[in-house]
């Protein structure tokens, strides 16, 4: 227990601090665009899906970042604690930072007289691990940051300008469709854990 | 070293990532236009909307829509306002709503009560059950609009429109640009025949190069942001800043060897795309193309700047931060200027990044801004050259151990020695 606070606390001061603070900034930065007063189920879940979404990536690509330094993976593996336990507990807390965001913004929405309802929370958490696991996983595979940000950005982009993929339209909430929602959610759950466990074996399978 | 960067840019997994992003864009967005021939228009259409749609300038169609739709948001006291592309809702203080009320006396002659009061017959817009198609209503009932050009000239309700825009804030749709909308309407077949004669005799190639350019510029300004932001994390480790560092090689020569490369291999993939869509275009319309060199000469004008821009903002925050803030920057910087920016020309200003012009017709509006595009083009090169240089003076600094008192290496150096 005390290597798991140790672990959790060491993780998210140098290992999450900087990346949340810019998911909460973009997140301020949603009413300066977007009006989040008085919309409608529809109009609600276009600032959830064009922004409050995005924090999924920044909040979750980071798992297996400190790494990227060659030294400071060749250390951890001189430790007793496996990689995977470590990754793991920043998969947790990552998820839990990926729950609590858009939870925070959906609340500041029904208080701003917005029909939001637990489906759009829900979606915008689907969505935003969706991305982010992808994110996670392209970074567990090719170890390279920027790509780890450019294939989730990709999908982004292509569900802003089309509805091409279908059940992971990460943005079609604000089409007045929730059918996917539920297996971007999976999906995204499937992929973290995929993740996680390529990047505990990245020493023997690359 | 070009050369050297080059090869490892070449082989690195975000420009192949960018290849088959432009790949995927070209066939996705424009390659319809290299198989189906753009058919002539045909005096029984029932429409001609893919040959655009024409500002009429009716100033009576103007005023009276804008009053319609300023009576109706006055009433409710919700103003719908677009500052960035997408919808917000405006609303007045008491002080505020009564300057409004004002200005619609002034525009009606109505008092601000008579016209809360009054149901006045205002179109609405809706969707017809049997057809599905978006429609506009005028109730049976209630009081007509009052016509605003019976008690104000033209040049008084623009001043007035402009004292209800600056009410409601960036985006409200009483701004001069959004006036003008309201006087839009779709092409007529005369209007229709011109423009598609207009096309055919520039030889076609000039409006398809120019919707060629418009669709790539919307992927060109931010993917190459990525590979730079990918080339320029590769110092980040301790390893990497004891080999580059320490070398003879200028920060200068080194930073604009890298950045050189990138703008290269990123504009060779355009140009060879534009080189496609040249060859497609002269199969579809044998003997008709002419220039088909204009595809290549709007790619460089049009597209290479925002490719260096994108590459360039991706390389200075990289350099700066030691992290991919560049990543996230360039990507809300590019989500609001293709949000704010309008599909033609029409809507260019000194600072567009992403200029639009959605359409293979439209040229005169095209040559009207030409100059103002060629400015606009020009302050993003420099910008862009500009700021490579501000990162190699960022790398100097950091290779000479100024800033590097606030990193963790640093510091472990420091007690180390």
């Amino acid at each position: 227990m005390k290597k798991l606070v140790y672990i959790t606390g060491k993780n998210l001061k140098y290992g999450l601090a900087a990346h949340l603070i810019i998911a909460l900034l973009l997140c301020l930065m949603v009413p300066v665009i977007f009006g989040l007063n008085h919309l409608d189920r529809n109009m609600a879940a276009i600032p959830l899906e064009r922004i409050v979404i995005l924090t999924g990536i920044l909040i979750m690509v980071p798992i297996f970042m400190p790494e990227q330094d060659r030294p400071l993976f060749d250390i951890m593996y001189t430790k007793m604690t496996p990689p995977a336990y470590v990754y793991a507990v920043r998969a947790v807390y990552s998820a839990i930072v990926v729950l609590l965001i858009p939870a925070v913004f959906t609340v500041v929405m029904y208080l701003l007289h917005s029909a939001v309802t637990l489906t759009h929370y829900l979606g915008t958490v689907s969505s935003a691990f969706f991305l982010g696991s992808i994110g996670a996983l392209t970074l567990a595979v090719t170890n390279n940051t920027a790509a780890a940000y450019m294939i989730p950005v990709i999908c982004y982009v292509i569900c802003l300008a089309t509805r091409s993929l279908k059940m992971f339209d990460v943005m079609m909430m604000s089409h007045g469709i929730i059918n996917g929602k539920p297996y971007q959610m999976a999906v995204g759950i499937l992929l973290t854990v995929t993740a996680v466990v390529i990047a505990s074996l990245r020493k023997k399978l690359f | 070293m070009l050369l050297k960067e080059g090869k490892k840019i070449l082989i690195s997994i975000p420009f192949l990532i960018y290849v088959i992003v432009m790949a995927v864009a070209y066939q996705s967005q424009y390659s319809s236009a290299n198989h189906e021939e753009l058919a002539q228009p045909q005096p029984e259409q029932e429409q001609y909307l893919e040959y655009g749609s024409i500002d009429t300038g009716d100033t009576e169609m103007i005023m009276q829509g804008a009053v319609a739709k300023l009576i109706a948001e006055y009433s409710n006291n919700s103003y719908s306002s677009y500052p960035f592309g997408f919808y917000k809702e405006v609303r007045l203080n008491d002080n505020e709503r009564d300057e409004m009320g004002e200005i619609l006396t002034a525009m009606t002659g109505y008092t601000p009560e008579q016209i809360i009061e009054t149901a006045f017959k205002i179109p609405y817009v809706t969707v017809d059950e049997e057809s599905g198609n978006t429609v506009m209503v005028v109730p049976d009932t209630g009081e007509d609009i009052p016509i605003v050009s019976d008690r104000i000239s033209y040049q008084e309700f623009q001043k007035l429109m402009d004292q209800a825009a600056e009410l409601i804030g960036g985006g409200s749709s009483y701004s001069s640009e959004q006036l003008e909308a309201l006087g839009r309407r779709p092409l007529n077949y005369e209007e229709a025949e011109a423009v598609y004669q207009q096309l055919k005799a520039g030889g076609y190639s000039e409006g398809y190069a120019r919707l060629l350019c418009d669709y790539m510029c919307i992927f060109a300004g931010l993917f190459p942001a990525f590979i730079s932001v990918a080339v320029w994390l590769r110092d980040r480790s301790a390893k990497m800043r004891d080999i580059i560092w320490t070398r003879k090689t200028s920060s200068i020569r080194l930073t604009f060897a890298r950045y050189g490369a990138i703008i290269l291999l990123c504009s060779v993939v355009v140009l060879v795309i534009a080189g496609i869509a040249a060859l497609g275009l002269a199969r579809l319309y044998p003997g008709d193309v002419s220039g088909i060199s204009e595809f290549f000469i709007l790619m460089i004008i049009w597209v290479i700047p925002s490719i260096m821009t994108s590459a360039a903002v991706g390389a200075f925050f990289t350099e700066l931060t030691d992290t991919p803030l560049g990543i996230l920057f360039m990507l809300g910087y590019w989500f609001m200027n293709l949000s704010i920016t309008s599909l033609t020309m029409g809507g260019l200003n000194w600072f567009t990044f992403i200029p639009r012009h959605n359409t293979q017709f439209l040229a005169d509006q095209f040559n009207e801004k030409y100059l103002l595009f060629l400015t606009n083009r020009f302050i993003f090169t420099a910008v862009s050259i500009l700021l490579m240089l501000i990162t190699a003076l960022v790398l100097e600094r950091k290779r000479r151990g100024r800033w590097l008192r606030l990193e963790k290496i640093g510091i472990h150096h420091r007690k180390e020695s």
